[in-house]
């Protein structure tokens, strides 16, 4: 339920018992007042006619006494007198109204009036006034008035009430719906709003509520702090961006120094087809080739030119620094192209590759990024063997938990292996590998934010980086990335 | 005939090159990709020079070289070594090859370099 609706319904509710509670009061009290009047006109005018009746029985007897008595109602409609005995029998023409009043309880009262509920009398107000008739019998002047006029004043008394309650309950209600809408129910709408617009990260247009309350005040300090959120998130946009940066062009500088790792070895890789292709221009250029034997040279030359062109092409995809661009990318391919990179080196150093990779593998990366992590990772492996040995590399699915995030679900991630049998890592080497610029080469062998820069890269995308390895023996590093909605 | 010459390269391309332009000026040629299979058809066939490339997965050229000093120290080598990469050429003469020519191979110098091995036992000089 709406605040404003909560409000009017409570102060609805506060009229309502007032106005009640005044009806009440003012209905008891105007019947009380009525009730008394009607009683004491009842007695007044029963004097009047016992002070009459009295004289009359003195001077004509007790019929014209009684005739008297008798006469008044002629003249009054509503109050009807009567001529009564204390002590006459029930039923007799001369008994009091109400029935059981004793002539002991008339004595000992001089007058009084009696409200009947039952009996013949039931519906009316009597009042007993004594007649002075100086013998030993005791008359009275009964005077019953019908309790119609009290019961059609008491009602009318309620009717007003309730008339009242209603015509305060609802003109309150209307007055406190239009002030609640246009004081209360308006600004919390438009502070609601404001609230919204700021979890959905809009920081700018301010709130403008009229007036001088609370809600005002609440608006004015929604602003202010609207305003230093935007000035401390335009800093660390600002801060990420120069971060972001930084940490980009740290990475293509370890990018370039993989670069410069390889360089020889390309070097190396594109020495054979110069040498091929100048020796088969050399034997073109001599005299005597049969057409075939001319084709035959041509095609090698055009050949050795490709297989120069795709070292290069490789080699200058590896140097430029990409665009990050995340997408569905076969790691299948980007393990051959890493290894066709890494080929030359590797063949200098005596290392061969076994990649036991037999299917294309989906996963949503950046195929620039990924290549870089292999890269590094082999790069690694054949420093590890400096008498040459042997590379595995494998992937597999596997349903596997994030061993770093709380709370993460298992899911299925694709793990690629590299594992070598070189001098493996000291135990107390293996918790620091990838701490930025942790090395255990030679100064100038390398940056030592090789492997750094790997598990950044692989927890940009959800993944995370194993290492097994024992002094020695080898090292097997493995890459988790994710497969499917986590990717 | 100038001679039968085995060329030992990993790379077929430059095997093959080398085949035709030695065979267009008159040498037998024979080719392999390592260097095991080198040593294994010297011990069953007979040449008069052995051509080999130094870097090669498995055996080296310059470990061909020794093993060849030891096995047939009367069967000359000669090896193929990087531009600019003197030590490489010192540790494969140091070894026992005869010769070496460095990368990118001119085949004329190469030829003359084939031409001036010394004859080995029961031939003469290429």
């Amino acid at each position: 339920m709406q605040l404003s609706l909560k409000l009017i319904g409570t102060a609805v509710l506060v009229i309502l018992l007032l106005v009640a509670a005044d009806g009440y009061l003012s209905y008891k009290r105007q019947t009380e007042v009525f009730s008394a009047d009607m009683k004491k006109d009842a007695r007044l005018l029963g004097h009047s006619i016992a002070g009459l009746a009295s004289g009359v029985y003195v001077t004509g007897g007790e019929s014209r006494a009684q005739r008297l008595v008798d006469d008044v109602n002629r003249s009054e409609s509503e109050m009807h007198a009567r001529w009564v005995l204390a002590d006459a029998a029930a039923g007799d023409r001369f008994s009091p109204r109400v029935a059981g009043i004793s002539a002991s309880l008339l004595d000992r009262i001089n007058d009084t009036s009696v409200v009947c509920s039952s009996g013949t009398a039931s519906g009316f107000v009597c009042t007993y006034v004594p007649i002075e008739l100086g013998s030993a019998r005791r008359a009275y002047v009964e005077m019953s008035e019908p309790l119609r006029e009290l019961r059609s004043y008491t009602w009318e008394t309620a009717r007003r009430s309730i008339t009242l309650a209603i015509t305060l309950v609802a003109a309150g209600l209307l007055i406190m719906w239009f002030v609640g809408a246009i004081y209360i129910a308006h600004p919390i709408t438009q502070l609601v709003d404001k609230t919204r617009r700021i979890s959905e990260g809009d920081l700018g247009s301010d709130l403008h509520l009229r007036g001088h309350d609370e809600l005002t005040d609440l608006a004015t300090a929604m602003n202010d702090m609207c305003a230093k959120l935007a000035a401390a998130a335009d800093t660390i946009r600002r801060e990420t961006e120069r971060r972001i940066a930084a940490l980009e062009q740290l990475r293509h500088s370890e990018r370039l120094a993989t670069l410069g790792r390889i360089s020889s070895g390309i070097a190396h890789e594109l020495g054979t087809p110069i040498n091929v292709i100048l020796g088969r221009a050399k034997i073109v250029a001599t005299e005597g080739l049969t057409k075939d034997e001319l084709v035959e040279n041509a095609r090698v030359i055009s050949s050795q030119s490709d297989r120069m062109a795709r070292i290069i092409r490789q080699f200058l995809d590896f140097a430029r620094r990409p665009q990050v661009q995340r997408s569905a990318s076969d790691m299948r391919a980007v393990i051959d192209q890493t290894v066709s990179l890494l080929s030359p080196i590797a063949r200098k150093s005596n290392v061969t590759f076994s990649v036991l990779v037999d299917q294309t593998l989906r996963v949503t990366a950046d195929q620039s990024q990924m290549q870089q992590v292999l890269a590094n990772i082999i790069l690694n492996a054949i420093q590890a063997m400096p008498q040459g040995g042997r590379i595995t590399i494998a992937t597999q699915r596997e349903q596997a938990r994030h061993p770093t995030k709380d709370g993460a679900q298992p899911g299925e991630y694709l793990a690629v292996s590299v594992a070598d049998r070189g001098i493996g890592i000291p135990g107390e080497d293996l918790v620091r590998i990838f701490e930025p610029f942790f090395t255990t080469k030679e100064t100038g062998k390398g940056t030592g934010l090789g492997l750094s820069i790997v598990q950044d890269i692989v927890d940009e995308h959800n993944g995370w980086v194993a290492v097994q390895s024992t002094a020695g023996l080898g090292a097997c590093f493995t890459v988790y990335l994710p497969v499917g909605d986590d990717a | 005939m100038k001679g039968r010459v085995l060329v030992v390269d990993d790379d077929e391309a430059m095997c093959r090159m080398l085949e035709d332009d030695l065979k267009r000026r008159g040498f037998c040629v024979e080719w392999r990709l390592s260097a095991a299979d080198a040593l294994s058809l010297v011990s069953s066939s007979d040449f008069d020079a052995v051509l080999t490339d130094v870097n090669m997965p498995g055996l080296s050229g310059i470990h061909l070289v020794e093993q060849l000093k030891t096995n047939r120290p009367d069967l000359p080598t000669i090896v193929m070594t990087a531009f600019g990469s003197m030590e490489t050429a010192v540790s494969a003469m140091r070894a026992g090859a005869y010769d070496f020519v460095t990368k990118p191979i001119d085949t004329d110098i190469l030829a003359l370099a084939l031409e001036r091995v010394p004859p080995t036992q029961g031939r003469s000089a290429i």
